[in-house]
């Protein structure tokens, strides 16, 4: 078990940050009828945050700890 | 197609479920378990995944564009949550024997009976008919399959096929799932089967997107594109955002989906109930969102394909996945993606049945068979038997409810009656997330809560769908109940702003939170409550002192509590449980009181690993005698515990280290004591021997006397220390004196050995406090190892640092390695290493060296630079 005091502050910017992102009004800018690499612009930004979410997460929890 | 070949196929995969599944439970009989590790148990929870994503995620897609995203994009906001909410849950249901929702529930609100059975209730009411939705699909879907342009859909067919499926899944169910009485003993072969699924469904899921995106298709910008050549299709391309009450709305129900992944009753069997190591959270709180991330991202295409390649036929949106390998004669990947479907559906069902069902019967059948003393007419281990049959009847009860609501439900879409459910299991959340942080939430106030959300909910979700059924009058909807003009199910208290599923999340969940915490507020708790707010809101503090916390008060007597658990576990089984459990507590240093505490705590731990707490409090309440504890007492009671804790393990520990000790000093004095005798026994024996040997064997008499003599001194040296007795000469003196006196004596020894010594000495004068022979002797310490050790270089060095100076004493020795840097300065350090080939020396030296050092508020080490192994010591200067 990583050592809860180290994740937790990590964990809380993830969250904070996601929760941001995934909300208007932010999303709201994204939502444009736009391409992005031939795909809906706001589709794209979904993905790609999504999968940066994801590897924020990952990283929190397999950060080798000193 | 060919309805024998679906029908084949399907067989063939619920059988190589039934397979996976046994051959799990039977890999666990033999203590190898598949499922403990981290991948299985994220793909367990993709049990989130039904059919719902498979034919709905599209359906829903094709008429309102990237709405559908959010149902996903809500659990991966809610998993780095888990680590505070799960990991917490999962760590009290360990340790209080928790295995569902509604005993998480009660259990925090004073082990509480009817408020169980309330959340029960909601469960049932909100779930069966997601769960009948799931069935409806797996008849759906094999009735497009077998569909033919001179035969179209049959009804009868479809629900015929959904029912003998149904029966397969509940036999799947009863067998591995509801066999064991014990409920910490996880269902290793249904939850590996789930995980096999999840692995399946998105395989399938990604065959058939990627056939319909790559080859129907010419990829991902192919069918954006032309889709946006269609000017009916433009809107899917962004979110409508028409309603100025948009950004709320994508607020509500994202907050929905998140409260959903964590308290929906099948997500809380796999999250808490099927977890094996508090450990696999952390993989699966990133790895379960990515299995998320991969199965949404062919939806938009396939929802897209479908309205491209059928834009004027009635074929239903949901089945686009479907019909579009049909429709190109793709028999195979339709068959697939079919197959996906059908684990989709049969995993939630297989899930959800049993986890409703336990809570059926922990919470609601057997509280009422307790109320109605049922007790009283079973005999022997008959109790053990009754709990696992209503635990089977339950399972059928649900697919019997489930079943009967098909024939009922109207053609609702897939989405809306997932998300119905998911609005009824969001209002357990002020209660759960509640009893976690906040001790003075009470049972009145959990209870008012979950209500009037339960009521809000029914009012604004349920009454409209029976209106369309025409149960009630269609004015309700329109005009409002009984006339009032603010009560419209849709626009209650005037708000017209939101659609359906988020006007009713907001009102139910603000009435919720409201009068849970007015009444919380305003009502007391019991002691019962108390005791369970503390150890729920601390648990990571309480959670290894659970056992030993006798909080407690009243008679109890061991037969009658023995007679209690011999009617779950048989008589044998109990009596070897009690035996066990008096050898480990040393009943003979404990009070009368605090055996009968801990005993009564034992019997209600495993009453509740078979019938839930609620239950279980409930059965022992029965046979013994209660008194109430007051809140100061409570938390005196608790502390204490947590204290005598803390004192027992640093008691042992230093008992220990004594043992240790005792044990290395005879083992020190044997060795000398040993060649003494013998060569003693020589000289006795052989009065004869000649002049030399003689002398030679009196010499190594003497040598092992003096070797005797000084490991006594330093063990009455380090004894001095260690209690306190030594006195410190302390004079003032120049340091530089004692390493010159030092050097002085070790002079020859170096030269003897050809040794290269070095003399850093930067500064004169420099005056400390201290006990000059003590500070002379760990130099002597220090250059007695050196010598030893060292290859060719010895260097002493010493210098001021701050306002202390630090000698010290380095060789080009092997050195110390990294981790025994601290270890080293332990008693007998040396004794304990048999890997380290033993240097001569009591073990005791580098330890008195500490000691003195810390008598003179200094500090010593030893640390590694440029290939010299550093022995030093600091110690103040006075100027």
């Amino acid at each position: 078990m990583k050592n809860p005091q180290k994740i937790t502050p990590r964990i809380v910017l993830v969250f904070v940050v996601a929760m941001l992102l995934f909300n208007f009004p932010i999303l709201g800018i994204f939502n444009e009828v736009n391409f992005l690499m031939g795909l809906p612009s706001i589709l794209v930004y979904i993905f790609i945050v999504w999968a940066l979410v994801i590897g924020a997460l990952f990283v929190i929890f397999n950060k080798k700890e000193s | 197609m060919n309805w024998g070949i679906i029908i084949i196929a399907s067989l063939l995969y619920l059988g190589l479920l039934f397979i996976l599944a046994y051959v799990a439970d039977k890999k666990a009989q033999n203590h190898q378990s598949l499922i403990n590790s981290p991948y299985v148990y994220a793909l367990s929870l993709a049990v989130y995944c039904t059919a719902w994503t498979y034919y709905g995620s599209v359906g829903r897609a094709s008429k309102s564009g990237i709405d559908f995203l959010l149902i996903y994009l809500g659990p991966t906001l809610s998993a780095p949550l888990w680590w505070f909410i799960i990991r917490k849950i999962i760590r009290i249901s360990k340790i209080q024997n928790i295995s569902n929702i509604a005993d998480l529930i009660a259990t925090r609100y004073g082990k509480s009976a009817i408020l169980g059975a309330i959340v029960t209730i909601v469960s049932v009411l909100g779930i069966v008919p997601y769960i009948s939705l799931q069935i409806k699909a797996i008849g759906e879907s094999f009735s497009i399959m077998i569909a033919t342009q001179e035969a179209p859909i049959v009804k009868p067919v479809y629900i015929d096929y959904a029912f003998y499926t149904t029966i397969v899944l509940a036999i799947f169910t009863l067998y591995f799932g509801t066999r064991q009485l014990d409920l910490n003993k996880k269902n290793e072969g249904m939850v590996f089967a789930i995980a096999f699924e999840s692995l399946f469904k998105l395989w399938a899921f990604l065959v058939v997107g990627g056939y319909i995106t790559f080859f129907v298709f010419d990829g991902f910008e192919d069918i954006f594109s032309k889709a946006f050549a269609q000017k009916e299709l433009q809107h899917l391309f962004t979110i409508n955002t028409q309603s100025g009450y948009k950004a709320l709305e994508w607020f509500l129900i994202g907050l929905a989906s998140m409260l959903a992944i964590m308290f929906l009753p099948r997500q809380f069997q796999m999250l808490v109930a099927e977890n094996k190591q508090e450990k696999h959270l952390q993989k699966a709180i990133w790895l379960f969102p990515l299995y998320l991330l991969v199965i949404n991202i062919f939806v938009m295409p396939i929802a897209l394909a479908g309205k491209l390649s059928f834009p004027d036929s009635n074929i239903d949106a949901d089945t686009y996945i479907l019909a579009l390998p049909l429709a190109n004669n793709q028999n195979l990947i339709a068959l697939i993606t079919y197959l996906g479907g059908f684990a989709a559906a049969t995993s939630m069902v297989i899930v959800a049945s049993l986890a409703l069902s336990l809570m059926l019967t922990n919470n609601l059948f057997i509280p009422i068979s307790l109320y109605f003393s049922v007790t009283k007419h079973l005999k022997g281990r008959q109790w053990g038997r009754w709990v696992l049959y209503t635990r089977r009847l339950s399972v059928v009860l649900i697919l019997t409810l489930a079943y009967g609501y098909l024939t009922v439900i109207a053609d609702a879409p897939l989405v809306s009656i997932g998300l119905i459910s998911f609005v009824a299991v969001s209002q357990f959340a002020p209660a759960i997330i509640g009893g976690l942080y906040w001790k003075d939430a009470t049972q009145k106030g959990a209870m008012a809560g979950i209500l009037i959300g339960f009521v809000m909910w029914a009012f604004t979700l349920v009454l409209p769908t029976l209106i369309n059924k025409g149960i009630f009058p269609e004015s309700i909807i329109s005009e409002g109940l009984w006339g009032m003009g603010w009560l419209k199910p849709y626009q209650l208290f005037g708000l017209k702003e939101l659609e359906p599923v988020a006007h009713s999340l907001f009102w139910s969940l603000l009435f919720n939170i409201a009068a849970y915490t007015f009444v919380s507020i305003q009502s007391n708790q019991t002691s019962q409550e108390r005791s369970q707010a503390e150890f729920f809101v601390d648990v990571f503090k309480y959670s290894n002192i659970y056992e030993e916390a006798v909080v407690w008060r009243g008679i109890a007597h061991k037969k009658d509590l023995e007679e209690l658990l011999s009617g779950f576990l048989g008589a044998e089984k109990v009596k070897n449980l009690l035996a066990d459990f008096e050898k480990e507590q040393n009943i003979a240093s404990q009070s009368n009181q605090e055996n009968n505490a801990k005993l009564v705590k034992y019997a209600e731990r495993i009453l509740a690993s078979t019938i839930g707490s609620t239950s279980a409090r409930i059965l022992v309440a029965s046979v013994v005698q209660e008194d109430e504890i007051s809140k100061e007492e409570l938390l005196q009671m608790l502390r204490e515990s947590q204290e005598l804790k803390k004192l027992n393990f640093e008691l042992k520990k230093t008992d220990k280290q004594k043992n240790e000790f005792i044990g290395t000093v005879t083992h020190e004095l044997r060795t000398p004591i040993t060649s003494i005798r013998s060569f003693s026994e020589i000289l006795y024996d052989n009065p004869d021997l000649d002049e030399n040997q003689r002398q030679q064997f009196l010499q190594t008499v003497i040598n092992e006397t003096q070797r005797m003599e000084r490991l006594i001194n330093q063990v009455l040296d380090l004894e001095k220390f260690d209690s306190g007795k030594q006195v410190l000469n302390l004079e003032k003196i120049d340091i530089q004196t004692v390493i010159k006196e030092a050097i002085e004596i070790y002079q020859t020894v170096i030269q003897e050995k050809n040794l290269h010594l070095d003399i850093h000495i930067t500064q004169q004068n420099i005056f400390i406090l201290a006990d000059k022979d003590r500070i002379l002797q760990i130099i002597l310490n220090f250059l007695s190892n050196a010598v030893k050790f060292s290859k060719k270089n010895i260097i002493i060095d010493s210098r001021i640092e701050q306002d202390n100076v630090k000698v010290v004493v380095a060789d080009d020795g092997k050195g110390v390695p990294e981790e025994l840097k601290d270890a080293i300065f332990e008693k007998f350090f040396q004794a304990e290493n048999q890997t380290i080939k033993k240097p001569k020396g009591s073990g005791l030296g580098l330890a008195i060296c500490k000691k003195i050092i810390q008598y003179h508020k200094g500090q010593i080490g030893v640390e590694t630079s440029n290939g010299l192994t550093r022995f030093y010591f600091t110690l103040p200067i006075i100027h």
